[in-house]
């Protein structure tokens, strides 16, 4: 130690000790300079700096550090790693700390007690898999494949990282949350419910492919097929118990759109956690029948990211050669819009963004995104204005619009050899609720994944002319009868109602009980009952057409309208009322 | 066996098999089968451990340095030092690259890691023993750097005991052998799990800290050295080639561009004391130039220019000497570490026209070049305290500084950094944002801060106001604080007796 304080005033120190006038609490809260300050009345200046540094570092620094160390060891509600990690970090204090660096310091201690700050073991462990994940990404060659051993290696690690962290957000498990929070939560548990029963609903079939992504069957076959025939081998993975969802995603993850920043760019809906309408993974949970609802989640989920990201990949490489910067945010979205409105997931217009309408919408439509996606099919993505000016909105423009081509085309053709085959099983008035079905029997089949009611509802609600007359009309699916929706006779449908059932027809399960019990009865007139409301809840749309299907007599044979309903093509049976 | 080998061989496992098998190699080491693995890995190490016991022999006996005051000679040693290490690094990569790129059992491979790893924790220690070889050939301090050295070199090859034994040869004082020893014989532990692959950054990280605190320990010990020798070190050393006013002496060529941690020698800075530069990064060297008064033959790095420093205060005014040829735009360090955050960068910039990727990749050139320079100023930039220098987006040395700090598993950089007033500032500037678009998407930072941001989420959802249960919380540390202080009164005289001259 180079330096000695002179006698004298280590006498005059130990004075002002014993009178009072150096007081330690008051000292401490000093800031170094004003220390120094201090100390120059009773040592002097040129001793003042030399006191103060050496009082710092031999007995303040280790008053402060005991000091927080007893409000670590006193706090209550945290974990022993929790306070383990506090302490460690208050022993790593290797100065007495500015004011300003105190703020912070001893924020970021408070913000760690109450839970918020991510602990030094959990920053190491994220740290170690986030340097594994950049390693495994150096090592994939420019010229390797998609799905090459490399890039799966990468991929895999990557996916698991986010899921990892969402597991210390506190996001994974079921429920999306930790079970304490659930609970104390009422409107998580509508959250949970409308979840669950959207999900059940919609398991046990294969529909993706006929349903949300039948727009690329009859757009770009090859892109649906392989997708297709993955489904299957995503169901028997999961049937056998492997987690089939896992290489899907490293594939996407791992695609050379995804490293380059494409897919972010144009906002590609490819790194979500699930499709709407398998909002939650509790039924998996359910013994046996969760293993049939695990395989009907992974093909569909399967299903649309192998879809979108072949579809994107195509899209991107597409525009680029039309002049479209795919990088660029605001015209790679309107690339994306269009990818994933293709496969079923629309955005913007009425599709929530905030998270209170979501969970609005979670709980009162079934799937919002999938009709905001035929809307934007059928309407070429508002004639282009829904996307950003620029080269994008003319590619978008000219894509959209072929691809409606190919829609109305290849769904005119299934039709025209329908009604050949089936003579009188097709109609082509399009105010009836049978247009874009092939009937037979009683049992609609809809080849056009869920587009033709929205051409339906179009048709009522403008005018249009019957038997020379300019109206509202609406044609009777049952009967074939023509109703004039201005009308005006007591109890007979107006427009405002057939955009009400239109509405309602689109109700999540949850939803749809309160509507029919609103109504006193559910679809079809069929009395409300508590049994009821539970099999409309827990029950299968491929148990439901089942049922109906073997209840009616006129209905479609049974196995191949089965083998249509699992694969998407919606099977609705129903007669006229007696 | 890769994850991707698992994945494919994975037929029957339950589900989320690989996850768990995942979550299973991120959580910590299972007690119970420690003792399996490491008598699994004897056989494999046995070689290993070999050439380990000979490396500590060695270092243990190896003669202190003879005691000079050539500088060039002095520095050369620490060249050699950096050179040699520098190059064992690079062999023990190539070794893990090839088993992690060949089919080899996972034991083979644990040991390839341990021992690249264990090249990166010699890369660490080679900020103190490069100086210190340097520091080894003058009188005095020069004993205490054979000490430091030889410590440090039992270190890098790991062993508690040896690490003990080599504590008790430092010539210093038993109060601070004692402080040392504890720390010493830690960073052996560590160091002989890392070479046992056993350990990842993480050690490495742990093993930083440590060597930290050593440092400042044998830094108090070097001052009262200096104290002791202060009258006998003539105030004007020769070293050679400072007379000379034409050409410059080659060792200015190495002085750095901003003042970096100093040893001073000497109690009060003295304007032509030596002073002893820490490992030190000369931004762009000119080649090697033979000064007319240089008595030995030119020193001429081959792989890099990072070198110990050895100058005068006088000297500092003294701008580096323009070279004729080649110009040596890396340095090693640069070479090891630099270079992979610049091709961090650039990689993710191939194509990215609207960027204008060309003004990135200057920028990736300029980010690099700064923190092989000067790291501690890059990481005040990063974390917002310092400006950065005219040209260099300041957000461009956040991501560069967050690459560094993963490729070293600099936990507590990256925790820092997630706090940082321009990470927080970047997410809402402009044109800015681009340069935070070259973030890795596995980014721990972006990681860190959305995982805060989601459980401040949670708490808020409890009903817990987080701001003002911030205020209530520092009001109890300080009310502790401010007890701890108080019951801390009685040691406030026998501190004042300490500080007592003649005590």
């Amino acid at each position: 130690m180079s330096f000695c304080l002179p006698k004298e005033f280590s006498e005059k120190f130990t004075l002002a000790l014993k009178r009072g006038e150096i007081v330690p609490e008051k000292l401490a809260s000093m800031s170094s300079e004003e220390r120094s300050t201090f100390f120059s009345d009773i040592v002097g200046k040129d001793n003042a700096f030399d006191v103060n540094a050496l009082f710092e570092s031999k007995l303040l620094l280790k008053d402060y550090k005991t000091g927080l160390v007893s409000w670590a060891k006193k706090v209550s509600g945290i974990t022993e790693t929790a306070r383990k990690d506090l302490i460690s970090k208050i022993e790593r204090l290797k100065k007495v700390l500015s004011a300003s660096e105190e703020r912070t310091f001893l924020a970021d201690l408070a913000e760690q007690k109450l839970g918020t700050k991510v602990t030094f073991e959990e920053a190491t462990t994220i740290t170690r898999l986030s340097s594994e994940i950049a390693k495994s990404r150096e090592a994939i060659p420019e010229s390797s494949p998609i799905r090459s051993k490399e890039r799966l290696e990468y991929g895999v690690r990557a996916v698991l990282f986010k899921e990892y962290i969402d597991g210390l957000k506190g996001k994974a498990g079921v429920l999306g949350m930790p079970l304490k929070d659930w609970i104390k939560q009422p409107s998580a548990w509508f959250d949970t419910l409308a979840g669950t029963t959207k999900s059940i609903v919609a398991s046990l079939d294969n529909s993706f492919v006929g349903r949300q992504g039948i727009k690329l069957l009859y757009t770009h076959p090859t892109i649906w097929m392989r997708a297709f025939l993955k489904t299957w081998s995503d169901i028997g993975k999961e049937l056998i118990g492997i987690d089939a969802s896992l290489a899907v995603k490293a594939d996407v993850a791992s695609r050379p759109n995804a490293l380059n920043g494409k897919y972010e760019a144009g906002k590609y809906d490819l790194g979500i956690k699930s499709e709407e309408a398998f909002p939650t993974s509790i039924p998996s949970k359910i013994p046996i029948l969760g293993r049939l609802y695990k395989a009907s989640e992974a093909a569909y989920n399967g299903a649309a990211l192998r879809m979108r990201s072949d579809y994107a990949d195509y899209l991107i490489a597409k525009a680029e050669k039309f002049g479209v910067d795919t990088l660029n945010k605001a015209q790679a979205e309107g690339i994306g819009k269009l990818t994933n409105s293709m496969t079923g997931r629309g955005s913007g217009g009425i599709v929530p963004v905030t998270e209170g309408a979501s969970r609005f919408v979670n709980i009162a439509i079934f799937s919002i995104k999938f009709f905001k996606s035929n809307f934007d099919t059928l309407t070429g993505h508002r004639l282009g204005f829904g996307v950003e000016k620029g080269v994008a909105r003319d590619f978008v423009r000219k894509e959209a619009a072929t691809n409606l081509a190919k829609i109305i085309g290849t769904t005119a053709i299934i039709l025209y050899t329908a009604e050949n085959l089936w003579p009188g099983s097709v109609e082509t008035d399009p105010r009836s609720a049978d247009f874009g079905k092939i009937k037979i029997g009683a049992t609609r089949f809809d080849i056009t994944g869920g587009m033709g009611s929205l051409v339906v509802l179009a048709s009522r609600i403008v005018p249009t002319v019957h038997n020379g007359k300019l109206s509202f009309w609406s044609k009777s699916s049952t009967s074939g009868k023509y109703t004039d929706l201005l009308a005006g006779k007591y109890g007979q449908m107006n427009v405002l109602d057939v955009i009400e059932n239109f509405v309602e027809g689109k109700a999540s399960p949850l939803s749809g009980i309160l509507r029919d019990v609103w109504k006193g009865e559910h679809f079809g007139g069929e009395k409300v009952t508590p049994t009821s409301i539970a099999q409309n809840l827990l029950t299968p749309i491929s148990i439901q057409t089942f049922q109906d299907l073997q209840n009616n007599r006129n209905a479609a044979p049974l196995i191949s309208s089965m083998i249509l309903e699992g694969l998407g093509i919606s099977a609705n049976t129903y007669s006229p009322k007696r | 066996m890769s994850l991707y080998a698992q994945y494919q061989k994975e037929t029957k496992t339950s589900n989320g098999g690989l996850y768990a098998q995942y979550q299973a190699s991120i959580a910590p080491p299972d007690p119970s089968s420690f003792g399996q693995i490491v008598k699994n890995t004897v056989s494999d190490l046995g070689s290993f451990a070999a050439q380990t016991g000979k490396d500590i022999w060695g270092a243990l006996t190896t003669k202190p340095a003879p005691k000079s005051l050539d500088m060039q000679k002095s520095l050369k040693v620490g060249w050699d030092t950096i050179s040699a290490t520098v190059q064992d690094t690079s062999e023990r990569f190539q070794k893990l690259s090839t088993a992690l790129t060949t089919p080899v059992g996972g034991l083979k491979k644990a040991v390839a890691t341990g021992e690249a790893l264990m090249g990166v924790v010699n890369n660490l220690f080679l900020g103190i023993t490069a100086p210190m070889k340097a520091a080894a050939s003058i009188p005095v301090v020069g004993y205490v750097a054979d000490g430091v050295n030889n410590l440090f070199s039992a270190l890098g090859v790991g062993g508690a005991d040896v690490v003990s034994k080599a504590v008790d040869g430092l010539p210093m004082s038993q109060q601070t052998r004692d402080t040392i020893r504890p720390l010493a014989q830690e960073i052996g532990a560590l160091t002989a799990q890392i070479a046992a692959g056993k350990l990842g950054n993480d050690g490495v990280v742990k093993i930083k800290a440590k060597s930290k605190e050593i440092l400042d320990t044998i830094n108090s010990e070097l001052q009262v050295a200096k104290t002791t020798v202060q009258g006998r070190i003539p105030k004007d050393i020769k070293v050679s080639g400072e007379s000379v006013a034409q050409p410059v002496s080659f060792y200015n060529k190495y002085q750095a561009e901003q003042a970096l941690p100093i040893i001073q020698m000497g109690v009060k800075p003295k304007e032509t004391l030596p002073t002893i530069q820490i490992g030190e990064t000369s931004p762009r060297v000119a080649p090697p130039v033979v000064p007319e008064s240089a008595p030995t033959a030119p020193i001429a790095p081959v792989i890099g220019e990072i070198a110990p420093v050895v100058k005068t205060r006088a000297t500092q005014a003294i701008k580096p000497i323009e070279g004729t040829g080649e110009v040596k735009t890396r340095g090693v360090a640069e070479s090891i570490e630099a270079t992979a955050i610049e091709k961090g960068i650039v990689d993710t910039l191939g194509d990215l026209p609207q960027y204008k990727a060309v003004n990135f990749k200057e920028q990736a050139t300029l980010v690099s070049d700064l923190i092989s320079k000067d790291p501690e100023g890059a990481r005040a930039i990063a974390l917002g305290d310092k400006p950065a220098p005219n040209g260099v987006i300041p957000e461009m040395v956040a991501v560069g500084v967050e690459k560094q700090a993963i490729k070293v598993g600099d936990v507590q950089t990256l925790i820092d950094l997630t706090n940082s007033k321009l990470t927080v500032a970047g997410t809402t500037m402009g044109q800015r944002i681009a340069a935070y678009g070259q973030r890795d998407v596995a980014s721990p930072i972006g990681a860190i801060q959305d995982i805060q941001t989601a459980r401040a989420a949670t708490i808020k959802t409890r009903g817990v106001d987080v701001p003002k249960e911030v205020v209530k919380e520092t009001a109890n540390m300080k009310r502790e604080v401010v007890e701890a202080v108080k019951k801390s009164r009685p040691k406030w005289e026998d501190f004042i007796k300490e500080i007592t001259c003649g005590y």
